[in-house]
């Protein structure tokens, strides 16, 4: 977690406020660099210059240390990423979309032919195996005043944290069987596949699609081992008992020998 | 005379082992094989025979009777071989127990929310270490997250990774942050694993029951070769 590496990778990182760059780890700052080389040169004036080349990017482990599980992702929620495409006067929202990594997932569109965002759900795309399905939806993160997360610790603070800082794929076990849900849904994922995100920043009233990042690296879901494969075998004895038993046996014997001996 | 009060005290030992104050028997007992105990319950016979032999052996050597005499060696070999044996048996049990952690990890996958009557035990046993000792799984909390288990059959993963005993919770127990819990955050969430206790506990009474049978052999030994000595001179 050497800051001098993070001052080299790129200038991207320099626009996310300080606490992020911080806290990114290695592969992470790695992914954003790659992602700058691969993109063209954009103009300048190029409103969408930087979320276009920025991907979702997996939650820090030092703070999320279960992650990802077996049918959840948790996610950092897109900071500073959409700064260049919000314009004052209208209100804007972050869709998340979620779909099974393939390899077809790159090019996958989340726009209708209107340029309005796509509103599939998890049932209609099997899951993301289809196409994307739109998991959730939340307010643009504040560039200006990001959560701290040493604030985590503090235990008054640590719900508003979590929440301004961390969006959880899969988080919601309930939402499937809910008949009067009008959001998007946002269920558990599968365990051992590997998905790909994508953060939409869509106009609230219009529901056109202003701007969005790449599909973000696949983050594959963990995969639980059975139990019964845990070898209990205690394999080399300790040197104590080997020492206890020979010890006894020896003086056993002496005894013994002595006894008949003197009988 | 020693070996009486080393008797005494031997029975003392094992008596403080069976009376488990860890309270870690489910776990050897769950597992079928509770040796350790077994070791001590020997060691309470015994240690309380070494103590009533060497009474009748001070008192045969007084008067001189060659016959009691010959009855206290017969007495005090049955009672040293018994005291061997379990001194072997709770050592090689501590090392089949604690010597790594698959054994205890394996059975806390198995039957920790089963709904058997072992389950029931083993996982009251559990949640009671998890509070107290502030700690979560055998090694760390991901015991639960990296394995099938009976825990991960009952409960969704997404509500509930782990146990809600891993949590850390303030002085009047209650959870202080449940999503942080669930996110497996540092500070919301037991890191250490329990097995320290639970090998701490077992090693304790191996330690008991073994070394402090074998150190009372190794002082019965020179005795009982001098009686035999004595014997033959008379």
């Amino acid at each position: 977690m050497s800051e001098v590496r993070q001052e080299s990778t790129s200038s991207l990182q320099r626009k996310k406020p300080p606490w992020l760059k911080l806290d990114i780890h290695a592969p992470m700052g790695a992914a954003v660099a790659g992602s700058a080389l691969e993109a063209p040169d954009l103009p300048a004036e190029h409103q969408h210059a930087v979320a276009q080349i920025l991907r979702p990017q997996i939650a820090n482990p030092k703070y999320v240390t279960n992650n990802p599980t077996l049918t959840t992702v948790a996610l950092e929620k897109p900071f500073c990423t959409f700064d260049g495409s919000v314009s004052k006067s209208a209100s804007y929202e972050v869709h998340l979309y979620v779909m099974v990594d393939s390899a077809t997932t790159i090019s996958a569109s989340v726009m209708d032919n209107g340029n309005k965002s796509l509103g599939a759900t998890f049932e209609q795309t099997h899951g993301g195996k289809l196409g994307p399905y739109k998991a959730a939806t939340f307010n643009v993160p504040h560039c200006t005043s990001p959560p701290k997360l040493s604030d985590i610790a503090d235990v008054a603070k640590a719900p508003a944290v979590l929440t301004q800082y961390l969006i959880r794929v899969g988080d919601d076990s309930a939402c499937l069987y809910d008949p009067n849900l009008q959001e998007a849904c946002n269920p558990p994922l599968s365990e051992d596949t590997s998905y790909r995100f994508k953060f939409v920043l869509v106009d609230r009233i219009t529901d056109i699609v202003k701007d969005q990042t790449l599909w973000s690296d696949p983050i594959k879901t963990s995969k639980l081992k059975p139990s019964s494969s845990i070898d209990i075998w205690p394999g080399q004895r300790s040197g104590g008992m080997i020492a206890v038993t020979f010890v006894l046996s020896v003086l056993t014997l002496v005894v013994a020998a002595a006894f008949l001996a003197a009988l | 005379m020693l070996m009486q009060l080393a008797g005494l005290a031997l029975y003392a030992e094992s008596v403080w082992v069976t009376a488990d104050p860890y309270k870690v028997y489910p776990i050897l007992g769950v597992s079928g094989k509770d040796d350790v105990y077994a070791g001590a319950w020997i060691s309470i016979f015994t240690g309380f025979a070494f103590f009533c032999i060497c009474v009748f052996g001070i008192i045969s050597l007084v008067r001189g009777n060659r016959l009691m005499v010959l009855l206290y060696l017969v007495l005090i070999l049955v009672v040293y071989l018994f005291e061997c044996a379990s001194c072997i048996t709770a050592y090689t049990h501590r090392d089949f127990v604690v010597s790594n952690s698959n054994l205890v990890t394996k059975q806390m996958l198995t039957y920790y929310s089963a709904d058997t009557h072992q389950g029931r035990e083993l996982t009251r046993m559990w949640d009671r270490f998890m509070m107290e000792q502030q700690c979560c799984g055998t090694n760390s909390p991901m015991d639960w997250v990296n394995y099938t288990s009976v825990f991960r059959g009952r409960y969704p993963e997404v509500v509930a990774p782990w146990p809600f005993y891993c949590c850390k919770r303030d002085p009047n127990f209650i959870i202080l942050n449940e999503e942080g819990c669930r996110l497996g955050h540092v500070d919301y969430i037991n890191t250490k694993g329990c097995f320290d206790h639970i090998k701490h506990a077992v090693d304790s009474y191996a330690w008991g029951v073994s070394w402090f049978g074998f150190a009372i052999l190794m002082f019965t030994c020179p005795v009982v070769l001098l009686v035999i000595y004595h014997y033959t001179t008379m």
